[in-house]
């Protein structure tokens, strides 16, 4: 056998280990995986599978039968006015609490990136609304936004201006956008960890150039935390889209009624989804309608992948990385 | 030889697909099962009620004289109780609102015929049960007629309000009297005198919380002699003149902005603190909110119970909920099931409950416990006394959920307020949003919609 044959007879086997999963160490990752994908089956894909069937039947959630219909529930939704306003409304939010989100995250994290007096009680203070609990955030402000006894109708009180019915008619939309970005300091601390890992050279090297504050930021910060701040544009506008308990608890009424009892302007998706699974028992409808949101999400996810896969500034070569390997 | 066991991405991948499929397949089985009730009889009753009700003490009352059947209480969740269902595991005991529940639960089989074991009772004699339990009958056709499919726990009769006289006072209306209640018209115009308002805030609402729910619109229809289902329960009309005109009412009320509604919702959720509060002159309850006057002397020097409004000229006082337990079909334990609810609603547990004021008991002979010391008691329960004649059981449809029912109504009361819909649209398309939900429960029930 030739030395070439050899050594390609070597590399072959170690290809077909690594392959089988040969050493011992192969074994150990996938015992350790192994609860996880068996949660995952069980968990998610399960129950995908499981919402997939039952959104091609009429079933109630109590009844012993499920009725095969077909693509009934599909059609029935997309031609349903409400399901397209309330997709309407979930649109408005995300189009306005994601760059909100990012752009007030990223602006904070700059701020408190400088050198200032009290600074770590300052972020702190910026971070401590995001650990406080979501239902005990999402209560508050429903009590500070009352019409007859809250704050909010007191502190406009004192201009002379007379009490917003906040919690009624389209108000109640602009409560559940700032319910919603009280958390804007989880992005904040993101922000701020990318922004601390920028090499100080790139900066310095900026600097020698000639670039102000605002070209510095632009042609040197921005890139340096662009995968960072995908990251966020992409699990925000999933978050956002799936918005639901702040909704939900901002309702005049409690348990199972509170569904009910949602002001229109506040029927996202998620909330009307939830409504027709547990207050009309239309669990076939509204597993369709699940689905259909589900596959809309993806869309959005992949459209942002790609419009980031141009502006985002990775600080490995990939090709260089390639070559190595 | 290599003798060491692999573990490939493959065999990991096809072991959790073998493994969810078993999963599948044993859930599909428990549900197959569980449909011939093959659990077994072991670990006491599963009670699906609010925890704020069965309290802890009454556990333990309970396991004192049944040390053989420990109690499992879980907090009464629709959700839950759906997925136990769907799961073939459901509770031995369940709370429901027997007005609205007792045609759907029996209709689909879920709920046990208790007429063997109310014959066999030593304890329940079936002369003394109150005339409310036949809420919970159904013959396949109508309420309070045929077996009885479940037992009240403490009820009222819930088109009543409660009022508070200074504030009925101080706008120079004349109080309700038990013999001659308000009509809807009245409360409207009354509701208006007593409403305060200051810089865009309510000081004081003059009516009580409304909304356009089935219970709410069938009450109304019931004292005009109409009803909003068809004689089969297969479909509703809000289209009649009746109906209308209970629709309109509540747009009416909506619009002069007198008490809270949908479009101007209760923050508090229910009408006890607004009222404690003096916010509201009038609050939407029967005898039972007595038990919650009880707990604050001031309130109970101004709080009077009043008759359930009309809005035809035939005085009909109905139960919309008649809260009381029903016992699966499918429990292994339906003697200890039922010795529960004897013993819940007919024993020492009952009597206590009926002193405290907080609801009428579900047996004749608890009535003479029920209290009186306190003036607004003893008016509480004269006019309640007088007002029993006119309870009538309505039925509701087993085709649908009063919930999914109400939500379809409410769902287009907004747009009715503020004008995109005439009374006249809104109750056609109420009608037909109805008539969608009450069509595909005749399909999941195998009957033609």
């Amino acid at each position: 056998m030739s030395a070439q044959a050899g050594t390609q007879a070597l590399v072959g086997d170690a290809r077909r280990k690594r392959r089988r999963g040969v050493n011992g160490g192969s074994g150990a990752f996938y015992a350790f995986i192994s609860p996880w994908l068996i949660g995952t089956v069980l968990l998610t894909l399960f129950p995908l599978g499981y919402a997939l069937w039952i959104s091609f039947t009429n079933w109630d959630g109590i009844s012993p039968s499920q009725n095969w219909i077909g693509l009934e529930n599909y059609t029935d939704a997309l031609a349903e006015p409400q399901m397209w306003a309330s997709l309407q409304r979930t649109g408005l939010l995300a189009i306005v609490i994601v760059p909100v989100t990012i752009c007030g995250g990223l602006g904070l994290a700059l701020l408190l990136n400088e050198k200032v007096h009290w600074r770590s009680g300052l972020r702190m203070l910026v971070y401590l609304p995001a650990i406080v609990p979501p239902v005990a955030a999402t209560l508050t402000w429903k009590l500070l936004f009352d019409r007859d006894s809250g704050a909010i109708n007191g502190f406009l009180a004192i201009f002379g201006a007379d009490a917003v019915s906040w919690m009624s008619g389209n108000t109640v939309f602009i409560v559940l956008m700032v319910v919603m970005l009280w958390g804007i300091g989880a992005g904040v601390l993101i922000n701020l960890a990318a922004l601390q890992d920028v090499p100080a050279e790139l900066h310095e090297a900026a600097r020698l150039d000639g670039a102000n504050a605002f070209s510095a930021f632009w042609h040197v910060t921005l890139p340096s935390i662009s995968p960072v701040l995908l990251f966020q544009v992409i699990t925000t506008t999933i978050g956002v889209l799936q918005t639901f308990v702040p909704a939900l608890l901002l309702s005049p009424a409690n348990g199972p009624a509170a569904i009910t009892a949602v002001p229109e302007a506040n029927r996202i998706f998620m909330v009307d989804v939830y409504a027709q699974y547990f207050a009309y028992s239309r669990y076939g409808y509204a597993s369709a309608m699940l689905w259909l949101f589900f596959l809309a999400i993806l869309v959005v996810t992949i459209i942002t992948f790609k419009i980031g896969g141009r502006t985002v500034f990775y600080a490995v070569d990939l090709s260089e990385e390639g070559k190595q390997k | 030889m290599n003798t060491h066991k692999h573990i490939s991405r493959r065999s990991v991948l096809g072991g959790a697909a073998l493994l969810a499929g078993f999963a599948a397949a044993g859930l599909t089985g428990c549900s197959a099962s569980g449909s011939g009730g093959a659990a077994q009889k072991s670990g006491g009753l599963t009670i699906m009620s609010k925890g704020g009700e069965i309290k802890k003490e009454v556990i333990d009352a309970w396991v004192a004289e049944h040390p053989d059947v420990p109690i499992t209480l879980i907090e009464d969740d629709p959700t839950r109780l759906n997925a136990m269902l769907a799961a073939g595991t459901p509770p031995d005991v369940v709370r429901s609102l027997g007005a609205t529940s007792t045609a759907n639960i029996a209709s689909r089989g879920l709920a046990l015929d208790l007429d063997p074991y109310v014959s066999k009772s030593t304890v329940l004699k079936d002369g003394e049960l109150a005339k409310i339990n036949d809420v919970w009958r159904w013959d396949g056709t109508r309420q309070g007629e045929g077996a009885r499919f479940g037992l009240v726990k403490d009820w009222s009769q819930d088109a009543m309000f409660w009022y508070n006289t200074e504030a009925f006072a101080a706008a120079g209306v004349p109080l309700p009297t038990a013999d001659k209640p308000f009509t809807y018209d009245q409360l409207l115009e009354y509701a208006a005198l007593m409403t305060k308002r200051s810089a865009g805030k309510v000081d004081q609402y003059g009516l009580f919380t409304t909304a356009p729910t089935i219970e709410a619109i069938s009450s109304m229809l019931a004292t005009s002699g109409a009803r909003a289902f068809n004689d089969d329960l297969t479909k509703v009309d809000f289209t009649s003149p009746e109906a209308m005109r209970a629709l309109q009412w509540h747009v009416d009320v909506a619009k002069a902005k007198v008490g809270y509604t949908l479009a101007d919702p209760n923050p508090d959720g229910w009408d006890w603190p607004p009222f404690d509060a003096k916010r509201i002159a009038m609050a939407a309850a029967g005898y039972w909110f007595g038990g919650a006057v009880a707990g604050n002397p001031k309130t109970a020097e101004f709080a009077r119970l009043a008759p359930a409004p009309m809005m035809g000229t035939e005085r009909v006082s109905p139960s919309t909920s008649a809260t009381g337990h029903w016992i699966s079909a499918k429990s292994n334990m339906k003697d200890e099931a039922f010795a529960f609810l004897e013993w819940y609603v007919a024993g020492d547990q009952a009597k206590t409950r009926a002193q405290s004021g907080w609801g009428l008991p579900a047996v004749t002979s608890l009535t003479s416990e029920l209290p009186q010391s306190q003036p607004y008691q003893a008016e509480a329960l004269a006019v309640q006394k007088n007002e029993e004649q006119y309870l009538q059981i309505m039925s509701f449809s087993p085709y649908a959920q009063a919930t999914a029912v109400s939500a379809a109504v409410a769902n287009l009361f907004p747009r009715a307020v503020d004008g995109s819909l005439s009374t006249a649209q809104f109750a056609d398309q109420a009608t037909t949003a109805v008539n969608e939900l009450l069509k595909q429960g005749m399909e999941l029930a195998g009957k033609k919609g």
